[in-house]
């Protein structure tokens, strides 16, 4: 009985120790990586994520922000990133090769799922995990988009270009052009010399404005 | 010798005694748990070797969770009811011996699965290290930390021994009171769903314990529940010991 004891001890103690080595102190990165840009929201955004899928949504700042599925740190290469360039942000492919496959240890014990803290980010971050890349585009600035699989939720929207986009309580801007798929436009705010070119996909419940 | 020492010799004794009846079972429990793990590090490093572009794991941790509660409710089974709990009942155990001695074992037993589902944990971050220094193109992100890794073995530990408790309580009542007692639980446990307020009890009782947040608060609830129901497991006891 004793010697079981003093095995369990040394045992916990060895782990502890090689778990502090092996274990990083705190989150070194999560399966996404957050870059925040400044823009001149005077001017549209253009995001060109070609052949990434791409979720571009509303928010109350002053900055766009980026977040990609894929987060390293600053000194590590990174399997997706973007490049920025004034109002235009764009994948940046050089970079994207560099290390093409990702090993995660997500999952921590079971129990530590019920704290916030402690969830893996895809538990909590729906839209990241389905999207290449989330992107929070200041109020009221015009979006131009270009990717694979496109989701706009409220924003104003200028172009769209892709497989599919989906466009829902957002305003179209006059000028607005599309070169997509499959197009849905959804409880949206649509001037009405706008005529969509798509084939598939369903224009619904927008309101009509001069 | 008074009766203290003897009631100690009588403890460590049944301890050491279920301990080693359990021999075999921490072998299996051991070979289940590394042939997962090996299972698990063999399909990533395939998968990521065949070109796919990220693969999720850190699998022995929430496997081992798992395999742990299973293996402390079949221990707390074998352990209460029927012919176990009679092959305990052997002069010098008694009833205090008896349920002082279970719960010992059940804090033994989860710790030991957990402790070899953290080691092979550890196992699977060096492998997935030395994968990521050997190949060029490939990243390898751990998102548990030192912290989450020991506070998480606390906090399953707790869950483990609220979950033995239970089931040790339900065992040692259907032993006692046989066929009334089972009638009498399922209706306590079916009759509330038919009613929203018995629907709204289960949510609470359930939140009580998953929907807190502080590690500590858990941890407590979770201790002083089991001690609980090891103590009600107690009484039930009483006229089952064989005094000698």
């Amino acid at each position: 009985m004793k010697r079981l004891i003093i095995a369990i001890l040394v045992l916990v103690v060895v782990m502890t120790a090689a778990a502090a080595v092996l274990l990083p102190k705190s989150y070194t990165g999560s399966e996404f990586y957050t870059k925040t840009v400044s823009i001149d929201k005077t001017k549209d955004v253009v995001l060109n994520f070609e052949g990434y899928s791409v979720f571009v949504k509303e928010s109350d700042t002053n900055s766009v922000k980026v977040k990609t599925k894929v987060m390293v740190n600053e000194d590590e290469a990174k399997t997706l990133d973007c490049t920025i360039a004034g109002n235009s942000i764009s994948v940046n492919n050089s970079n994207s090769k560099s290390k093409n496959i990702v090993l995660y240890s997500t999952w921590p014990w079971l129990p530590l799922m019920q704290i916030k803290k402690y969830q893996p980010a895809f538990f909590t971050d729906i839209d990241a995990n389905e999207y290449d890349f989330v992107v929070e585009v200041p109020k009221g600035t015009a979006v131009n988009v270009t990717g694979t699989k496109i989701k706009v939720d409220g924003c104003t929207v200028a172009y769209v270009k892709g497989t599919s986009a989906e466009i829902e309580d957002g305003i179209l801007t006059r000028d607005f052009n599309e070169d997509v798929g499959a197009l849905t436009v959804r409880d949206c705010n649509v001037p009405r010399n706008i005529v969509f070119k798509q084939k598939y996909g369903e224009i619904r419940d927008n309101k009509i404005i001069d | 010798m008074n009766s203290k020492d003897n009631r100690q010799r009588a403890l460590k004794g049944y301890v050491s005694s279920s301990l080693m009846g359990l021999k075999q079972s921490y072998i299996l429990v051991t070979f289940v748990l590394l042939g997962l793990f090996a299972a698990y590090c063999i399909v990533n490093v395939i998968l990521a070797l065949c070109g796919a572009m990220s693969n999720s794991s850190g699998g022995a941790l929430l496997v081992g969770f798992g395999v742990a509660a299973i293996f402390a409710v079949v221990t707390v089974l074998m352990m209460s009811a029927g012919k176990g709990k009679r092959a305990a009942f052997i002069f010098p155990i008694d009833r205090k011996t008896f349920a002082i001695g279970s719960f010992i074992m059940f804090i033994l037993n989860s710790a030991f699965i957990l402790l070899l589902s953290a080691v092979f944990y550890l196992g699977e971050v060096i492998v997935y290290k030395i994968l990521g220094l050997i190949f060029d193109n490939i990243m390898y992100i751990n998102n548990v930390t030192f912290e989450s890794y020991i506070t998480g073995f606390w906090v399953s530990l707790f869950y483990i021994l609220f979950v033995a408790a239970i089931t040790f309580f339900l065992s040692i009542l259907f032993s006692r009171f046989k066929f009334p007692a089972v009638i009498i639980v399922s209706l306590a446990i079916g009759l509330p769903f038919i009613f929203p307020f018995g629907r709204e009890a289960y949510y609470k009782f359930l939140m009580f314990f998953i929907g807190e947040q502080s590690l500590v608060l858990i941890c407590l609830k979770l201790l002083i529940c089991s001690m609980l129901l090891q103590f009600i497991s107690y009484l039930p006891l009483k006229k089952m010991e064989v005094i000698e």
